[in-house]
């Protein structure tokens, strides 16, 4: 039976603006045992959509402790083919059971005929296909009764078909279905590298009003066939030097937002994955001073 | 939800069934791509190899002791023609890998490791009670104050974590000495090969070696049957039944969450919640 949140834990929903730490079972024993001053932490809802056992039981101990942010990525709001109804009712479950701060999912589609394809794929952005995801995440924040945030995904390759930019697109959809963005430093570097544009030119066109969370993460290289540099959207590494500077960029315009530090191959000690979120929450305490916002 | 008034965009649906068949046939790329660059097959397969090499890892997590069994290589090659037939059906990857025993079983270049399956279904059973849901077992204090007549004549309630499987092989040895790398352990020759009971008491999965007698009384109580009911069968079935013996087995596994004097109605039979077994 899903035991009842404490008081303490309902008082402690709300995502501050602060860094948060995406929660892996390597550091369960860590994060339970030493209580570290992390702002909160992100967790994938499918990881946790079994009945019972352990990973439950040390959700629930953390939960009790710090604010909780689910990040899906099983939706598939970019699907041609319907939602999932049973998964989305799965979703709410979890939601009603653990009451996060805040709920997110990605701009991608990873449902077939055939099946779960296990990875965010890229939607070509028309008209069309904007109004047929307006509707999904419509019907997705009908189903859990809130908000949801939806995240710029890293892509590898472009559609000829698409006629709006990706921050226009993302800027139409918050407009329209009511949600709000989550806006990914990391998969716009990755996005930019890999398709010849200059990520400050992308995160300047990006429409911040809409924007409630970020994420930092680390990514791989490695060229393609005609020696163009590839980048592969990893979270295996820190994050990287000119990630941090789109970080500033953005803070500099949005003030202190809650920042994500997502770190999930090769996982490292837990005291390296807290140095790294200690790098963001110092970034934070810069854009909370007065003054430090842009015009 | 007006699933029957969704109307998605024809180019989009024609898409991504195009992409899809793409991501597992390595001879083309999908229609419509634009790259920066000329080619976009290597950006293209970062795609596929997140899908296959999400799922091959996530296999290979599920079923460590047929990888460690078979070697990575021979392992990836059969995850990745398993993950073509029967992809996931949801984006719930701790449910994935349901079935790949029956695949290994009429996997022709696996018949020279005839137990192979068998490990599999192990393994699967240790995913399932993984993730099955919370009970809190008790002690055999909850039979002792009983008299003989009356636990004969109760039935216990098992954890709705258990699971029940036996084997022509010695398959928990063999699982044993592949998942714990416990070292130096003797796989014996066993002529009626082995049964095993699968169950997680609090958070951690136990595989228990069970006699033949034991495995047969424990099935009948998850059927319903009553202690006595159960004990009986499980004599005929075995000369080595000892029930003392194996009520001290399954109480200090944890595998039982109550007991239900006669004359009270069985939960199972009004929740239709158990423990399922082989």
């Amino acid at each position: 039976m899903a035991p009842e949140l404490s008081e303490r834990a309902r008082a402690s929903s709300p995502i501050p603006a602060r860094a948060g730490v995406g929660l892996k079972p390597e550091h369960y024993w860590d994060i339970a045992e030493t209580a570290p001053d992390v702002g909160w932490f992100e967790v994938h809802p499918e990881n946790y959509m079994g009945a019972g056992g352990y990973p439950h039981h040390m959700l629930t101990k953390i939960r009790e402790r710090y604010p909780l942010s689910l990040h899906g990525v099983g939706l598939s709001i970019g699907a041609a083919r319907p939602l999932d109804l049973e998964h989305l009712a799965r979703l709410k479950a979890l939601v009603d059971r653990y009451e996060p701060g805040l709920v997110s999912e990605h701009l991608a589609w990873s449902t077939h005929d055939t099946g779960f394809l296990n990875d965010l794929l890229p939607i070509p952005y028309t008209a069309e296909t904007l109004d047929h995801v307006v509707r999904h995440v419509d019907q997705v924040q009908c189903a859990l009764g809130r908000q949801v945030l939806i995240e710029n995904p890293s892509t590898y390759v472009l559609f000829q078909e698409s006629t709006l930019s990706e921050p226009d697109y993302l800027d139409a959809l918050a407009q329209r279905s009511g949600c709000a963005l989550l806006l990914d430093c990391n998969n716009a570097y990755v996005s930019a590298i890999n398709h010849g544009f200059d990520p400050a030119t992308y995160i300047d066109a990006f429409l911040l009003r809409h924007v409630r969370e970020i994420h930092l993460a680390g990514h791989a290289e490695v060229a393609d066939e005609d020696g163009g540099r590839l980048l592969i959207d990893a979270h295996d590494r820190s994050v990287i030097g000119a990630v941090w500077s789109l970080y500033e960029r953005t803070l500099a315009r949005t003030g202190a937002i809650p920042t994500l530090i997502e770190w999930d191959n090769d996982i490292p000690p837990w005291h390296e994955l807290f140095e790294e979120a200690q790098k963001a929450e110092r970034l934070l305490d810069r854009a909370r001073r007065p003054n430090a916002r842009a015009a | 939800m007006p699933a029957l008034l969704e109307t998605a965009p024809a180019a989009l649906k024609a898409m991504q069934a195009d992409f899809a068949s793409a991501l597992f046939d390595r001879r083309r790329v999908p229609e419509g791509l634009g790259a920066r660059h000329g080619t976009p097959s290597r950006r293209f397969d970062v795609y596929r190899n997140n899908v296959v090499a999400g799922l091959i890892g996530c296999l290979g997590s599920t079923y460590p002791a047929v990888r460690r069994l078979v070697g990575d290589d021979f392992f990836n090659a059969m995850a990745r023609l398993f993950i073509e037939g029967q992809p996931p059906a949801s984006p719930v990857l701790l449910e994935y890998g349901a079935g790949l025993d029956a695949f290994i079983q009429s996997f022709e270049p696996a018949a020279g490791v005839p137990y192979l399956a068998d490990v599999a279904r192990l393994e699967w059973h240790v995913a399932r009670a993984c993730h099955a849901e919370d009970a809190e077992p008790i002690d055999g204090n909850a039979v002792a104050d009983m008299t003989a007549d009356e636990v004969a004549r109760a039935r216990l309630l098992l954890h709705p974590s258990l699971r029940l499987m036996r084997s022509p092989y010695p398959v928990v040895s063999i699982w044993r000495a592949n998942v714990r790398n416990e070292r130096g352990v003797r796989i014996a020759a066993s002529p009626n090969g082995e049964a095993a009971m699968i169950v997680r008491p609090h958070f951690a999965v136990e595989v228990e070696q069970v006699e033949r007698g034991a495995f047969e009384f424990l099935a009948a109580l998850a059927a319903g049957y009553s202690l006595g009911q159960a004990s009986a069968f499980a004599a005929q079935c075995s000369a080595n039944f000892d029930l003392a013996t194996t009520l001290v087995q399954i109480f200090s596994a944890g595998a039982v969450v109550d007991v239900v004097p006669f004359g009270q109605p069985h939960p199972l039979l009004q929740t239709s919640k158990g423990s399922s077994h082989a």
